[in-house]
């Protein structure tokens, strides 16, 4: 016997024990706080309507008395409040661990920005900023994100897609995710994408013709292949900028060279296998690119700061040991790396040379003695400052000397050197002797009796001046451009049948008053039968 | 420690992960052939020799509700107040189609392995 109140259980109406009333209420609390905080009320609900049916099938109906035994039983029925607690039964909750995949429903190129942005929770827009902006240092970010391309995996299923977000993969949000994505799933970046790829197609082939190039550019630049000859005018100051060019060439080529990876990368997407080496020739790729560019990017660097158009005169010292005795004679004694420009002026005599920024001052000897001027370099070989190794060590550069002195009457260039006189009245006799390979210009130039005696390969380039007579002398493997001149006697080789790389050794460019040719006169017919010679009157 | 004792504690740990799953397992399987009240799940899976006390059943039953496993229906009842009515929804049947196979798929894996 106890005392009773009155309680309603899941709305159903019952007396009850104290007793059993506040085992009851505790049993419910226990049950309560084992449950999970989102399904609570649900559950309690759920049991508190159990429990009636309980009782009823106990013989304690609708405001029927309800004892500690029938507590008991209840307990015993629906279990420990432990039991209740869904540590033996779990499924997913929680905040579920995000992966990172690559975002193909929202994608520009290949989703890698956009599941990029899910990941880190910030808007796509800023990572392909991101992209964008260090793609100007050294193509960083096109390589990182071609890379990743190639790496992230998609994003395929809805779960991933979940996953992605970091959302909790159950069926509701599965139902929920599927319905939103449907609508936002638009037609712009489709038709963005696909016309990306179709360009992309195009430049595949292009660019991998275009590797190989690059390969043997790189090659090239990087060996010293370039500074020989014949590509050694190209680093003579002046045309360093086509190099420049070609360099910036290969700049853009580099861009070609990612569309062909992004290319292998969209071929390759079917099969893991191919990935790996699509990746590793896409790795190679990328190396041989950069490293090409960053070499010549140097290299260029490197020249066209020091022996571009940088170059300033210096001085060189003429030794003079017979003041006394003004030089009427030129020797030029050097090799094919010297460019002399005597300079006539009425100012005792000095040299000087263009100096390339950076390196030494060149082994050239300057010396005037009885009469003779001498210029001495023998093969000229400059040390350049080291880059890129021994690359540079030793530099066969042009050097280009200025010398200033009196009018001269002899001129000896035999050395393969080059020798320039420009815009001189060069009085009344010049006699110029070239051979071994030697130039001589004489340019725009009047003097009244000229000789030249051209042999063993040497060019003399007199046809924009003028004498009053002129006497040439030249061999089968020189030539020689007379000036203009009202006497012409021309010492040639009786035969002309195997010309040298010149198609004629004597070219004349007026029709002097006089002409003999090995002492005979000639007429113009005559003239025009010899192979040796061309006329332009 | 008795060797039993860790051997019979290491298997009781075991279990209580399989039987999780198991678990959930069975009551989609019940779910799949009707509508049925909570106690009708109780009394299918003691008759499967699976015994749960009640306890056990509700919160895996609103959890799979809360998932859109389960759905459920408001029946009248002359004993007392309405009743909740659990079956299979859409997706849940086709959780359970998976399960199916997938147990198949264990299941022979199994009789493979003790076969060799």
């Amino acid at each position: 016997m106890d005392n009773i109140e009155k309680v309603h259980i899941g709305k159903v109406p019952f007396n009850i024990e104290n007793r059993a009333k506040t085992e009851l209420k505790k049993y419910l609390a226990d049950i309560r706080s084992h449950l999970d905080t989102d399904t609570a009320d649900e559950v309690m609900h759920d049991i508190e309507a159990r429990i009636p049916e309980l009782l009823a099938a106990h013989h304690v109906p609708q405001d029927g008395v309800i004892t500690h035994s029938d507590v008991v039983r209840i307990k015993k029925q629906l279990g420990e409040p432990e039991q209740f607690s869904t540590d033996h039964i779990s499924t997913e909750t929680g905040s579920t661990p995000k992966k990172l995949f690559r975002d193909t429903d929202s994608a520009i190129l290949g989703g890698v920005a956009s599941g990029i942005g899910k990941y880190f929770n910030i808007d796509a827009a800023f990572v392909r900023a991101a992209f964008f902006v260090t793609t100007f240092f050294y193509g960083f970010g096109a390589i990182l994100y071609v890379f990743l391309w190639v790496l992230l995996p998609e994003a395929k299923t809805s779960a991933d897609k979940l996953l992605m977000s970091g959302r909790p993969v159950t069926v509701a949000t599965l139902q929920h995710y599927r319905s939103s994505v449907q609508k936002s799933i638009g037609g712009g970046s489709m038709f963005l994408r696909h016309l990306i790829l179709k360009v992309v197609r195009l430049l595949s082939f292009a660019g991998t013709a275009i590797t190989a190039l690059l390969l043997l550019t790189g090659i090239g630049i990087f060996s010293g292949l370039f500074y020989t000859y014949p590509f050694r005018p190209i680093v003579d100051g002046y045309g360093v900028d086509y190099l420049l060019f070609g360099l910036l060439w290969l700049g853009c080529l580099c861009v070609i060279g990612l569309l062909v990876m992004l290319t292998i990368r969209i071929w390759g997407h079917r099969s893991r296998r191919l990935n790996m080496s699509a990746l590793a020739v896409a790795s190679l790729f990328i190396l041989t690119i950069a490293g090409a560019c960053t070499a010549s990017l140097l290299v260029y660097n490197h020249f066209s700061s020091k022996y571009g158009n940088n170059k300033s005169l210096h001085a060189l010292s003429v030794v003079n040991q017979t003041p006394a005795t003004p030089p009427t004679a030129l020797l030029l004694n050097a090799g094919s790396d010297i460019n002399l420009t005597y300079v006539i002026n009425n100012q005792p005599l000095h040299a000087a040379y263009e100096a390339y920024p950076g390196l030494g001052r060149p082994s050239i000897n300057i010396v005037s003695n009885k009469g003779v001027l001498t210029v001495n370099a023998d093969h000229l070989e400059q040390t350049a400052p080291s880059c890129l190794g021994d690359i540079c060590k030793k530099i066969y550069l042009p050097i280009h000397v200025f010398l200033y002195g009196p009018a001269l009457q002899t001129l000896n260039n035999t050395n393969g050197g080059m020798l320039t006189i420009n815009n001189s009245d060069l009085g009344s006799t010049v006699i110029v002797h070239t051979a071994n390979s030697s130039t001589t210009n004489i340019n725009n130039s009047y003097v009244t009796n000229m000789s030249i005696i051209a042999s063993s390969g040497s060019v003399v380039w007199a046809g924009s001046s003028t004498a009053q007579t002129t006497h040439v002398v030249v061999d089968t493997t020189s030539n020689v451009s007379a000036p203009a001149t009202t006497a012409l006697d021309a010492t040639l080789p009786n035969t002309c049948t195997s010309p040298s790389i010149f198609s004629t050794l004597l070219s004349i460019s007026n029709d002097p008053q006089h002409l003999t040719i090995n002492g005979q006169p000639q007429t113009l017919e005559q003239l025009q039968q010899n192979s040796c010679v061309a006329t332009s009157f | 420690m008795d060797a039993s004792f860790l051997a019979k504690e290491y298997a009781r740990q075991l279990l209580t992960q399989m039987r999780k799953g198991f678990l959930v397992y069975c009551v989609l399987l019940i779910c799949s052939k009707g509508e049925v009240y909570s106690t009708d799940i109780i009394r299918q899976l003691h008759r499967a020799d699976l015994i749960v006390v009640e306890g056990t059943i509700y919160p895996l039953l609103s959890r799979l509700q809360k998932d859109g496993v389960l759905v459920h229906s408001w029946h009248e009842s002359e004993k007392g107040p309405p009743r909740k009515y659990y079956r299979l929804s859409d997706e849940g049947k086709m959780i359970l189609q998976e399960l199916k196979i997938s147990s198949a798929q264990m299941q022979s894996a199994i009789d493979a392995i003790e076969k060799e």
